[in-house]
């Protein structure tokens, strides 16, 4: 890893930065020490058999398509070239509550198996109404379902998937769980809406922002926690706790990617980088934290970047600024929050895979 | 030939007017309940269509009994459910948001509301059937339902404008006309997520699972009337199926549920969802006519729609046997110049009154599976109802 970084940071001072902002300084944990957690490796168990996650959507796709176009389109996202992040989430959460509440019930960890599939699901389905209202070209390295198909079929594309998930959900027979992850979607939505608005009170942004990072990324992941959690039969306090996990989870996971936008090089996102939010209109953390130390930016903000030139501008003030340190910060005061909501959790190698999460999260390349 | 056939067509469509001027007038109770019960009209004439529901009602022995319009009996339920949609959808958006507005555009209680008509009035029905009629908790999740199928219903309204590039619904601009077709698939995204919520809440495992079923059957319609059968002697097969998962899917299955709630037998709610069904596809048939026959200012849409889209629906279909030319053009889909007044002529000279019989037919069997369910008020009411879908003018 240390290697691959230097060879990196020969290149410019974007990636300079990259060093300067990975070495800040690692999450300090209370629950377990760097070494330990380094040791379990959610992204590498098996038991969480991530490639079964991807065969068994394709199943559940199949299984309703009735084998027509539905088939193809739908399963298109769903390549196994995604982080799978969330469903690992959702799986080790699973599990360490199962250990805190000593449940060894396999119907139960069925259940939250099909959170893990369900969240994952949802999320596809909001990409792919995504790329068609940004009329994006490319996603993970290939083509766009809108590119390749028509606009038709990519919206009712998303709406099966979202239509398999939702009988997904019912066939889990608990109607918490369904209200839980109902709100996801809504707040899908929500969140789209607020990017695609813009703020004209300067000191409302950042909460805009965070609102709109809540809805459009952690509200997946905290209430998926939150209804394995629900499942695993926890307190009403411990449901809470793990809620709370997932959304700082959740808002980290969003703060670093805003980050990497302006550090990292395309080819490792697999999607158009640097300044890619800016070109779209979009103020993220950096900025807005750039913004309080060169206010003038917040007239380009204002016009979400149009005019010739402004994105150029925007981009070298950013880089000039405090913002990316500023955002590093706030990602690892989330990371903090994150795992001392686990403070109260039964010690476990999942609880220390929790930890581990958190880490990658903060220190992700792409 | 058009002109030949002019006193025809004006025959259908007068038969269609007077009835529902009858309805949709304020006279509608007197009317029913006086002179029109036996068959006459307000002016004194025999009426056709009134005849037609008479003998409906007759194979239930019925007739001498009076049927009131549903929107008088329903009242109460249907003047607040607007505004409790309203409320849902806006509950945790702020007051000035977009998706707010986009959100509650169609939901401006100038549509039919026919499904939650349907849907309450199985409630109230099977309620008596099973003499839970005080059950006021039992209601209050029937009405659930019924706000359920209408969101349900408006939502695939968003995709389905989006998907035909519609300008105009219900005689206004559509949604992805006033905003952008983009934004308003996630308007429709959230308004499912609304309902997906309120299903959860209803807190009956067999209802959440039979309403889930409805969004993948919506997309295989979509999906379907997107393609051509090949096989010329499927499509009509496959219209139908289509017609169900399209209209048909929505009302049946919140008709079952509503049925499941109210306590009664497996058999007994599967005619609910049988009478859903079949009036559904009656719905359907007669929408796919009045493509044909009606004005685009009685519709709030453009007329001859589908043919300019593309699609064969019944009328089309039926005037194959008499014109089987079309069925070339309906495997391109009307796509050469001329192809859409070729067809329209053809389905206006030998499609129209096929369309209609079968309507009726569906009708009929809708109601014949709720024979075995007592007798009251709300069952007559359903009677009505397969009625007026056979014979509205918009």
């Amino acid at each position: 890893m240390l290697y691959r970084i230097n060879t990196i940071l020969k290149l410019s001072p974007q990636h300079q930065l990259i060093k300067n902002i990975r070495f800040m300084g690692t999450t300090t944990h209370k629950a377990a020490s760097i070494e330990d957690s380094t040791r379990i490796d959610p992204f590498n168990l098996e038991e969480f058999n991530v490639s079964e996650v991807v065969r068994e959507i394709h199943a559940e796709l199949k299984k309703e398509s009735a084998k027509s176009e539905l088939t193809e389109l739908s399963k298109y996202y769903f390549d196994g070239g995604g982080k799978m992040v969330r469903p690992i989430i959702s799986m080790c959460t699973a599990h360490a509550y199962n250990c805190h509440t000593n449940i060894s019930d396999p119907l139960v960890y069925q259940k939250q198996r099909q959170v893990a599939l369900i969240s994952e699901m949802i999320h596809t389905a909001s990409l792919v109404h995504d790329d068609i209202l940004d009329r994006a070209e490319t996603r993970r390295g290939k083509q766009s379902i809108n590119t390749k198909w028509s606009l038709q079929k990519s919206t009712i594309a998303g709406d099966f998937i979202l239509g398999v998930s939702s009988k997904m959900l019912a066939k889990i027979d608990n109607p918490d769980v369904i209200q839980i992850l109902s709100q996801v979607l809504a707040d899908l939505v929500e969140g789209e809406f607020q990017q695609l608005s813009t703020i004209e009170d300067e000191s409302e942004r950042f909460e805009q922002y965070l609102s709109k990072s809540f809805n459009k990324t952690a509200s997946l992941m905290a209430y998926s926690c939150k209804a394995n959690a629900c499942l695993s039969g926890a307190s009403q306090q411990e449901v809470n706790n793990c809620f709370q996990y997932g959304r700082n989870v959740g808002i980290s996971f969003q703060l670093v990617d805003d980050l990497l936008d302006f550090v990292a090089s395309a080819d490792q996102l697999g999607k158009p980088a640097a300044g890619s939010d800016l070109k779209l209109g979009l103020a993220t953390a950096p900025v807005l934290f750039a913004a309080r130390q060169y206010p003038h930016l917040n007239d380009l903000i204002q016009r979400r970047f149009v005019q010739q030139g402004d994105v150029e501008q925007a981009f070298q003030l950013v880089v000039d600024s405090d913002g990316l340190v500023k955002t590093k910060n706030l990602a690892q005061k989330h990371i903090a929050e994150a795992v001392k909501a686990l403070e109260t959790l039964t010690d476990s190698k999942y609880k220390q895979g929790l930890v581990t999460i958190c880490d990658k999260v903060l220190n992700r390349l792409k | 030939m058009r002109r030949a056939l002019q006193p025809l067509y004006r025959g259908i469509t007068g038969a269609i007017q007077s009835a529902s001027h009858a309805q949709t007038s304020g006279q509608t109770v007197r009317y029913l309940t006086g002179a029109g019960a036996k068959g006459v009209g307000s002016d004194g004439k025999q009426d056709p269509t009134i005849h037609t529901q008479k003998r409906l009602i007759g194979s239930q022995a019925l007739e001498e009994e009076p049927v009131l319009s549903p929107s008088l009996i329903l009242e109460t339920d249907l003047r607040t459910m607007f505004s409790e949609i309203h409320m849902e959808l806006e509950s945790e958006l702020s007051k000035d948001s977009e998706l707010k507005n986009m959100a509650t555009y169609y939901f401006d209680g100038k549509g039919k509301a026919l499904r939650p008509v349907i849907a309450l009035c199985i409630g109230h029905a099977f309620n008596a059937h099973t003499n839970q009629e005080k059950n006021a908790d039992l209601v209050k999740k029937q009405r659930l339902v019924a706000i359920i199928s209408e969101m349900i219903h408006t939502a695939s309204l968003i995709h389905d404008d989006i998907l035909d590039h519609a300008e105009t619904r219900r005689g206004r601009a559509s949604v992805n006309t006033v905003w952008t077709p983009a934004k308003s698939t996630f308007a429709g995204d959230y308004v499912l997520a609304v309902c997906s919520k309120l299903i959860a809440r209803t807190n009956n495992q067999e209802v959440i699972t039979l309403l889930s079923n409805v969004l993948t059957d919506l997309v295989h319609g979509e999906l379907m009337q997107m393609q051509n059968k090949k096989e010329e002697d499927e499509r009509f097969q496959d219209y139908i199926d289509k017609s169900f998962n399209k209209t048909a899917s929505l009302m049946a299955y919140s008709c079952q549920a509503n049925a499941v709630l109210s306590g009664a037998t497996k058999e007994e709610c599967n005619s609910a969802f049988k009478y859903g069904k079949h009036i559904g596809i009656s719905f359907q048939l007669v929408d796919d006519l009045l493509d044909f026959v009606s004005s685009a200012d009685l519709l709030g849409k453009p007329a001859a729609a589908d043919l300019q889209l593309g699609l064969a629906t019944a009328p089309v279909l039926f005037a194959c046997k008499k014109f089987p030319e079309l069925n070339q053009l309906i495997s391109r889909r009307f796509s050469e110049p001329g192809d859409v007044e070729y067809a329209y002529e053809c389905a206006i000279k030998s499609g129209l009154e096929e369309t209609r019989e079968l309507a009726r037919n569906h009708s009929q069997e809708a109601m014949d599976n709720l024979a075995g369910i007592k007798d009251s008020l709300f069952k007559r009411t359903l009677a009505h109802l397969c009625h007026t879908v056979t014979t509205r003018i918009k």
